[in-house]
């Protein structure tokens, strides 16, 4: 799946009991609603283990950010997980900064998050 | 579950005795230039002498502004009136405007009529001394903006540093046309370096004008302070289960943040209202002067906010 028109695509696949979400461009505030978007009807089945593979992502601002934090928390309180995989090095740094990097979980590559 | 935040940001008292400094020093160059404009019949002086009794009055309207908004909010505008800040950040907007336009038009005429000054080295130190004294006040306050966001503070910055940037500019042009005075092209850097102070003003009136526009239409608060709040989330991770959306908005110097978010339904309300004194705490602390509202949200209406 992917939505076209805008800056940001998303597409996903499964992987085991995995959803792997794979964004692609800058989740910046005009572009976050479109992934939001995409995320709402993804996860409109419940609980759900998800791998949200950010190589992909070349800038997140505060909002991309409330997006992670928020698909974290959903997904935990759910009874799924939320893992990031790949983070670009920019994105990183905004997890660095954000304090995320300490309390989400983060996997250099895509295999080991899918474990 | 609403309050001030913990930190507090510097006292009022700091910000009014920077304006009545300010107020003090225009008031003396006003009846310098009076006098001038009175005996030299000058129109470039004229000029300048309008100028800063516009500037003047936008200190003035600044600094009773600044002892309004001090008031604590009552039935009628509960949120207080820091607003008036945005509002008065406007108006020094439109002064900077009008005299960035007086000055222009007074630059194209001796541009077309170059006339050659008179008063050079007197001129000289004047706008040496105006400078020097724009450059202090405007230093002095963009040291009190780092303690607390201030519309009204941040215009004033803007104001003296195009004032101190155009005195120095007039004092530059001038040495440089004494330097050069037997050059036929010296009689045009003083109408030049007009243009380009005026180039300053009007990027300082709209630097002021898009951030007084974005306050009075709730502009959220920008990325540095949202990074902040998400990082007192990010803390307090494990305190709540869901997280709806964030809010944000300025009024005057006061910076309004909103959570909206979902606790544990087995929490007991004393158990909650601890997790968002906790929260609350984190982000007073990280934003000083900030009024913190955390909304315990009671069922998830939509997916990730």
């Amino acid at each position: 799946m992917s939505k076209s028109k805008t800056h940001i695509s998303v597409s996903h696949r499964t992987e085991g009991a995995f959803l792997v979400v794979i964004p692609h461009g800058r989740l910046d505030a005009a572009e976050t609603p479109a992934f939001e978007s995409v995320l709402a009807t993804l996860l409109q089945g419940g609980p759900a283990r998800v791998v949200v593979d950010c190589a992909g992502v070349s800038y997140a601002s505060s909002a991309g950010l409330r997006v992670f934090l928020s698909l974290a928390k959903r997904t935990k309180t759910a009874g799924g997980c939320c893992r990031f995989a790949r983070l670009s090095e920019p994105l990183r740094e905004l997890f660095e900064i954000s304090g995320f990097i300490s309390v989400l979980e983060i996997h250099e590559a895509l295999e080991s998050a899918v474990q | 579950m609403k309050g001030a935040a913990s930190r507090q940001a510097p006292a009022p008292g700091e910000r009014e005795r920077s304006l009545r400094a300010a107020l003090a020093f225009c008031l003396l160059d006003v009846a310098l230039m009076g006098m001038a404009a009175y005996h030299s019949n000058s129109l470039t002086i004229l000029g300048d002498f309008l100028k800063e009794c516009g500037d003047t009055s936008a200190v003035l309207a600044a600094f009773i502004t600044l002892r309004a908004v001090r008031r604590a909010p009552n039935h009628k505008f509960t949120y207080g009136i820091g607003k008036l800040e945005n509002l008065v950040s406007m108006s020094i907007v439109v002064v900077m405007m009008a005299a960035a336009i007086a000055i222009a038009v007074q630059a194209f005429y001796h541009l077309r009529h170059p006339v050659t000054p008179h008063g050079t080295v007197p001129g000289i130190a004047i706008f040496s001394v105006y400078a020097c004294i724009g450059y202090a006040i405007c230093l002095r306050n963009r040291q009190l903006l780092k303690s607390q966001h201030s519309p009204i503070i941040a215009s004033q910055a803007a104001l003296w540093f195009s004032k101190a940037s155009f005195d120095a500019l007039m004092a530059l042009s001038l040495t440089t046309e004494l330097a050069f005075r037997s050059y036929e092209w010296s009689v045009y850097l003083d109408p030049l370096a007009s243009l380009v102070g005026v180039a300053f003003m009007v990027h300082s009136a709209w630097s002021i004008a898009s951030e007084s526009v974005g306050d009075l239409l709730d502009a959220a608060l920008e990325e540095t302070m949202q990074i902040r709040i998400l990082r007192s989330l990010a803390a307090h991770f494990h305190d709540y289960d869901l997280f709806h959306k964030v809010r944000t908005r300025r009024s005057g110097s006061r910076i309004y943040v909103e959570l909206f978010l979902e606790f544990d339904p087995e929490l007991t309300m004393r158990e909650v209202q601890g997790r968002i004194e906790r929260i609350r705490d984190t982000i007073g602390q990280s934003i000083p002067g900030a009024d913190i509202t955390v909304v315990p949200a009671e069922e998830s209406p939509r997916p990730p906010a």
